[in-house]
């Protein structure tokens, strides 16, 4: 399997999960973007991920439909999964990841020490600004505006704008 | 508890002395969008007052936030 994983990564023409990725889920992949073939992987409708994305698969991974993901995005699925609700906007250069290094041992070095996984869940509705990090075991509320540059690792109230690092809430949404 | 001035200039990193009724943010580079949200919601904690989304839209000066402070009855 692991060997297969390598040589779909390496070997296969891009466009082909670009096809692959239209027929199964009819959502749009550029053929620059770097997508891998996984079943653990569902995409929703007329969702578009842009050129020079990157999105490696080694757990469950949902992304809803009418999604957008900007240029140059990384979304990194651990075994604790990410899921990304309906018409979110991923701004460029956003990075979401379901996984960190173990660092509990100071005799080890991090790389020898293990993984650990929460998983990562971003409601519907959300705009994440270019360039922020969504970090594992982030929680994000429906309807959450996340300015650009932010680092967001715990749970975000739903219809909240956020900012920095730590993400805090800087302003309610309301009617 | 601060004044409404001492609260914008805070949040807008500006000398209170500085702050006048007809100053907009095109007077004031750094009262963007977000600083905006930021001043908004900093006042309402200061002085417990909550704005309804189009009095927020509609401040676009600092005389028209002090005149919506000051008729939700936020002691100035």
């Amino acid at each position: 399997v692991r060997l297969g994983k390598i040589a779909r990564r390496f070997f296969m023409p891009r466009i082909v999960s670009t096809l692959v990725y239209y027929i199964r889920f009819r959502c749009f992949i550029s053929p620059r973007a770097e997508v891998d073939l996984s079943r653990s992987l569902t995409i929703g409708k007329r969702t578009k991920v842009s050129s020079f994305c990157k999105i490696k698969v080694n757990g469950r991974a949902r992304i809803g439909s009418d999604v957008s993901i900007a240029t140059g995005c990384f979304v990194g699925a651990a075994q604790g999964g990410i899921e990304i609700g309906d018409f979110c906007l991923i701004g460029p250069n956003c990075t979401i990841v379901s996984g960190t290094y173990n660092t509990s041992r100071l005799d080890v070095p991090f790389a020898k020490q293990g993984r650990s996984s929460k998983g990562t869940r971003i409601g519907h509705n959300v705009m994440i600004g270019a360039n922020s990090v969504v970090l594992d075991g982030a929680v994000i509320g429906d309807g959450v505006i996340i300015s650009p540059g932010s680092v967001v690792s715990g749970r975000i109230d739903t219809k909240t704008v956020v900012q920095g690092n730590p993400a805090a809430e800087i302003f309610r949404r309301r009617a | 508890m601060d004044s409404l001035d001492d609260v914008i200039a805070d949040v807008l990193g500006v000398a209170p002395t500085r702050l006048a009724d007809a100053m907009t943010p095109e007077d004031l580079p750094v009262w963007d969008s977000l600083n905006h949200m930021r001043l908004i919601t900093a006042v309402e904690e200061e002085f417990d007052v909550s704005f309804t989304m189009s009095e927020i839209e509609s401040i676009q000066s600092i005389g028209r936030l002090r005149e919506l402070v000051a008729g939700k009855g936020g002691d100035e």
